[in-house]
Order: structure tokens, then sequence, then C-alpha cells
């Protein structure tokens, strides 16, 4: 019996990555797009009122995928960076810089849609409670990782010292994940679990995860697209002419 | 339900159309600019590769 195994170090050529993400960014862009629409429909339209919070928990349709984002990226810049600190690979270097803006845009997107969410159900706007403050660390993380490569002319210094202070954040991740858990904070706890029943109506449970897909699969493209940028940057015009 | 009151959103319209919008910004504005990078990075690499092939023609 033959197998069929996929040679994933094939990609760690810039030519041949740069191909593959052409490729796959159309179709992302699209499936985000329409699942987006989806998303919104069913939130805004076929979701009914919660009957405490009333149409104000509507803001969590995208409050709550921008937060998973913003852990789940982070979770991968620093996977990237370090195997292109330790391994030396560049294109793993490059796909966590490409990460790092999609990571702070959804940061800041989860913090100001929980202050919008905050203001009708807390009757404040911030409160230094455990994962609040978490995640603004994370968002800082995010803003640090991204001055210090630019700040750092040499890419492949500012690669290093980008994995350095990823790989560090990283404990952050954890702690914003089970804020909820170890303190007493104004945050819930979690309403969504894999191992145990889901405490939220399927009414409410489909949107966000249409949302939170829609958002995944944007992420992809937009991450994909900003790595073909940094390809073409970065590498010299004969490295892209490699065999398909 | 009527649309002034779907608009109203219970009175939280601000809250909720406020964090809609703002998502709608942030990603119109993230594609926006890694459009605009993508063009200038494609206009720059075609510069380069003609300075090249000009190089190795010489």
């Amino acid at each position: 019996m033959t197998r069929h195994t996929i040679r994933w170090s094939k990609y760690a050529v810039p030519g041949r990555l740069y191909r593959l993400a052409g490729r796959l960014i159309p179709w992302c862009a699209v499936a985000a797009a329409i699942l987006f629409s989806v998303g919104l429909g069913l939130g805004l339209f076929v979701a009914p009122a919660d009957f405490q919070q009333g149409d104000a928990y509507r803001v969590l349709f995208v409050h709550v995928p921008a937060a998973w984002m913003s852990m789940l990226l982070y979770l991968l810049l620093a996977f990237y960076a370090t195997v292109g600190w330790v391994f030396n690979a560049r294109v793993s270097s490059m796909m966590a810089s490409s990460l790092s803006i999609t990571g702070a845009m959804f940061t800041f997107l989860a913090l100001v849609t929980g202050a919008l969410w905050g203001r009708p159900t807390w009757g404040t706007w911030w409160v230094w409670d455990a994962r609040t403050t978490s995640t603004l660390i994370l968002l800082f993380l995010y803003v640090g990782f991204i001055s210090l490569q630019s700040a750092i002319e040499d890419p492949r210094r500012a690669d290093r010292a980008g994995a350095v202070l990823a790989l560090v954040g990283v404990v952050n991740v954890p702690i914003i994940y089970f804020s909820v858990e170890w303190w007493s904070t104004l945050h819930q706890g979690a309403t969504i679990r894999i191992a145990d029943r889901t405490t939220m109506a399927g009414s409410m449970l489909a949107p966000l995860l249409v949302m939170l897909s829609a958002c995944w699969l944007y992420s992809i493209a937009v991450v994909l697209v900003r790595l073909r940028c940094l390809i073409l940057e970065r590498e010299p015009p004969g490295a892209m002419a490699v065999a398909p | 339900m009527t649309w002034p009151a779907f608009l109203v959103m219970g009175d939280y319209a601000f809250y909720v159309w406020g964090s809609f919008g703002l998502m709608l910004v942030a990603i119109g504005g993230e594609v926006m600019l890694l459009l605009r990078r993508r063009r200038a990075g494609r206009d720059s690499r075609d510069a380069a590769s003609d300075r090249h092939s000009r190089r190795v023609r010489i």
C-alpha cells in the first residue's frame, strides 16, 4: 500500500509558498465574505433578543470571535516566530510578521467591542479585571512585536528579536483564557465548552460560530496576502523562479 | 418587527451598530492598506527585475 504524504518542507521555499498562497487567497476571501454575510444575517435578523440583556448581547457576535482570534493568532505567531528562530526558517518568520497586524487588529476590536458591551451590561466602559487587563497586555505585546520588527533594519535580527518577545509573551494567553476561573472577575465563565454541554441557545450559538469561521477564513486570506507582500519585499528577484 | 424598531435595537443602537460598524471599518481598512502595499510591492518588484535583467544582459 502506498502512502501519499505532503512534504511540508517544500513550502519552506518562498517561491513555492508564494504560488500556493496565491491559489488559496481567493477561496478563503470568497468563503469569508459569504460567511460574514450569513453570520451578520443570522446575528441581526434571526437570533432572538436575550431575555436579560435584550439586543445589547448582539455585540458578542463581534466581540467573542475577535477575542478568540486575538488569542489564537498570538499562539500561531509565537509558534511561527519560534520555528523561524530555532530552524533559521525565514518563511516561518515572515509568517509570524504577517500574523502580527491582523492579531493586533482583532485584539483592538475585542477591547473596544468589550467596552461597548460592558457599558450597557456592567454599567462601565472599562474595569481593570484580570481578563480585560491581560487582553490589554496582549495588545501591547502585538504592538511591541510590530514596533520591534520595524525598528530593526536587518530583517533576520528583527525576526530573532521578535521571536524572543513572542515567546516570552505567550505565557499571557493561558492567563487570558483561564483568568475567569482563577480570579473573581466581572466576566462570566465559559459558555461554550468542548467537553461539556454548551449553555447557549442554538439560535444564538449558530451566528457566533459562523462569525468565528468567517474571522478564521478572513485571517487566513489577509495573512497570506501580507506574506506574499513580505516575500516580494524581502526575497531577491531570482528567488521566485523555482520549479513548481 | 418594523425597520425603525430594528434600527433602534431595543435602545442599544449605539453599542450594537457601533460594534458591527467598527468591525467593518477595521476589516475594510486592513484590506485597503494591504491592497495598497501589494500594489507598491509589485511596482518596486517590477522595477527591481528590470534592473536585474538589464544587468544580466550587460
